[in-house]
């Protein structure tokens, strides 16, 4: 943000502001010259989307909503660094996925995730578990199976598992080939049938090949 | 047929339970404190007069989002939905096929070329990895015969209609997101938000399957052909359980007999064998299966073994050895 002391010089009058309707490639050109109305716009614009993403990364709302905000203050300090070579959007979501992978780096440790799995375990087979709760702990037993898997591997899992998005565009997102992610959601999903079978969400299946 | 994969229920009730989360509303989107936050990170980058101007923007709190569809409950989607369900469990593998096929990367050469070669060498042939250029009449599908994929098949992967998304909540001081035209050079559209099991089932599926089976093959022999026997053991052992066709089933049944045989593994061997003739009883390999399960049998059991031969194969290539004296051995 090379000029954002936003003195009312730098400012773009109000009748010359962007409508409702701008594009998002104007709103930047007008953040850089230090328009905060146009960051707002941004931000708003933006939120749901990057949020929505972190919760299916995190799988927890509350987390995902902090890290929404750390991933557009940090968009906010590093814009200069964006060369609109890429969509405005990607480029943030690229910010969000380093923001959720130092978190996870920061606080999910794998004894941790053995910890919650073993939770999950003790609640699984709990007497009050009620069916409306079910839903739930599905979603944290997942979320701790996802905590042992490798970062490419719980991205491309997320992507295609819980974002549904098609292969390609999970590739794209992830800046691999589609065959890649193939191969990635494949072992992810493997990974995480083990965990949540160690956890006794799944029954083991048998071994084809011994 | 397979029955649903619990993986995919368990992953779809997730799923639905981090929409219910995201769209629950109430958050908080506190531009002014994003800006100071950004303060906070770089204070040179950003300066007092910035944050105070942002201090001006007002919060603006997401009302709940409307759901798309209400959550069924596992039994409600048990039993109401069964005619309706999509092998939810292939959409990954469609996709991967698409992804495979648009990036040109066809390879099903050595897998027709297996198919051609017939049973002989099937089991004591390793998988050799198939190469784009090669010449060899059986290294390759012939003209029209793949059976793997047709030129005219469909690709599903973004064929399907996206969602209509619902407005964002009217206290929003913007439009979503979601409401704006795209952006260029953003994924242009979003898979069918529902879970994918409540979606019907569309007609190319069958097809589309198929392609998804190369998908798995070819990986399977990318990672044999970089010396990852594990996981093409993996893959392979993922095809077989699949609902591919009997003709694809069986190759990849083939390529594990090889493997097994590979890492010297006879237990893994003898279980392959036994549960490829459970499936394919006359099947391209049922001979050499049972061929191998009869030298392996325990002495009790080798003779009923070698007669179940002679009663499928009475003239087989084994026939003299069937009709001889009747070893075994213990595994």
């Amino acid at each position: 943000m090379a000029a954002s002391s936003l003195s009312p010089a730098s400012r773009v009058p109000e009748a010359a502001r962007a409508p409702a309707g701008e594009g998002v490639g104007e709103l930047v050109e007008l953040v850089r010259g230090g328009d905060m109305r146009a960051w707002s716009d941004l931000y708003h614009r933006h939120y749901e989307r990057i949020f929505k993403r972190l919760c299916f990364y995190l799988g927890e709302a509350s987390v995902a909503e902090d890290l929404t905000q750390e991933t557009f203050a940090r968009a906010v300090v590093v814009l200069p660094s964006f060369d609109g070579r890429a969509a405005f959007s990607t480029w943030l979501f690229g910010i969000a996925l380093n923001v959720a992978r130092n978190f996870i780096r920061e606080r999910q440790t794998q004894r941790r995730a053995e910890r919650r799995l073993a939770d999950i375990e003790a609640l699984r087979v709990g007497p009050d578990v009620a069916l409306v709760h079910l839903q739930q702990a599905r979603k944290q037993a997942l979320y701790a199976a996802l905590t042992e898997l490798s970062e490419p591997m719980r991205e491309a899992f997320v992507l295609r598992e819980l974002e549904e998005l098609s292969m390609v565009e999970a590739a794209a997102r992830a800046g691999v080939t589609a065959n890649t992610m193939a191969v990635r959601v494949f072992r992810a999903r493997e990974k995480v049938r083990e965990a949540l079978t160690r956890g006794g969400w799944l029954t083991a299946k048998t071994e084809e090949a011994g | 047929m397979h029955l649903e994969d619990p993986l995919d229920e368990l992953v779809g009730d997730a799923r639905e339970a981090v929409r219910a989360e995201a769209d629950r509303g109430g958050r908080k989107r506190d531009f002014a404190a994003m800006i100071a936050r950004a303060h906070a990170i770089d204070p040179t980058n950003l300066s007092r007069e910035a944050v105070a101007e942002a201090a001006r923007f007002a919060p603006v709190v997401a009302l709940p989002r409307p759901r798309r569809a209400p959550a069924l409950a596992n039994d409600d989607v048990r039993t109401a939905a069964p005619a309706t369900t999509p092998r939810r469990r292939f959409g990954w593998l469609m996709a991967a096929a698409a992804g495979l096929l648009l990036v040109g990367a066809f390879a099903g050469a050595a897998t027709q070329a297996r198919r051609t070669e017939g049973s002989a060498t099937a089991i004591a042939a390793p998988l050799v990895a198939p190469s784009p250029t090669s010449t060899s009449p059986t290294a390759g599908p012939a003209p029209g015969s793949s059976r793997h994929v047709s030129k005219d098949m469909p690709v599903k992967t973004d064929g399907e209609v996206a969602a209509p998304v619902p407005a964002e909540a009217p206290a929003a001081a913007t439009l979503a997101d979601d409401e704006r035209p795209v952006e260029a050079g953003e994924p242009t559209r979003r898979r069918e938000a529902t879970p994918r099991r409540c979606v019907e089932p569309r007609p190319t599926e069958t097809t589309t399957d198929e392609a998804a089976w190369v998908a798995l093959d070819r990986a399977a022999r990318e990672a044999w052909r970089r010396g990852d026997t594990e996981e093409a053991r993996a893959l392979l052992s993922a095809l077989v359980r699949s609902d591919a066709t009997a003709a694809t089933i069986e190759l990849a049944y083939g390529d594990l007999f090889v493997l097994a045989r590979q890492a010297d593994d006879l237990r893994a061997l003898t279980r392959l064998w036994q549960r490829y003739l459970d499936r394919f009883p006359r099947g391209l390999y049922a001979e050499d299966a049972r061929v191998g399960l009869c030298r392996r049998a325990p002495k009790g059991e080798a003779s009923a073994c070698w007669d179940l031969y002679l009663g499928t194969w009475p003239e087989g290539a084994h026939a003299g050895e069937a009709r001889g004296p009747r070893g075994g051995e213990e595994l």
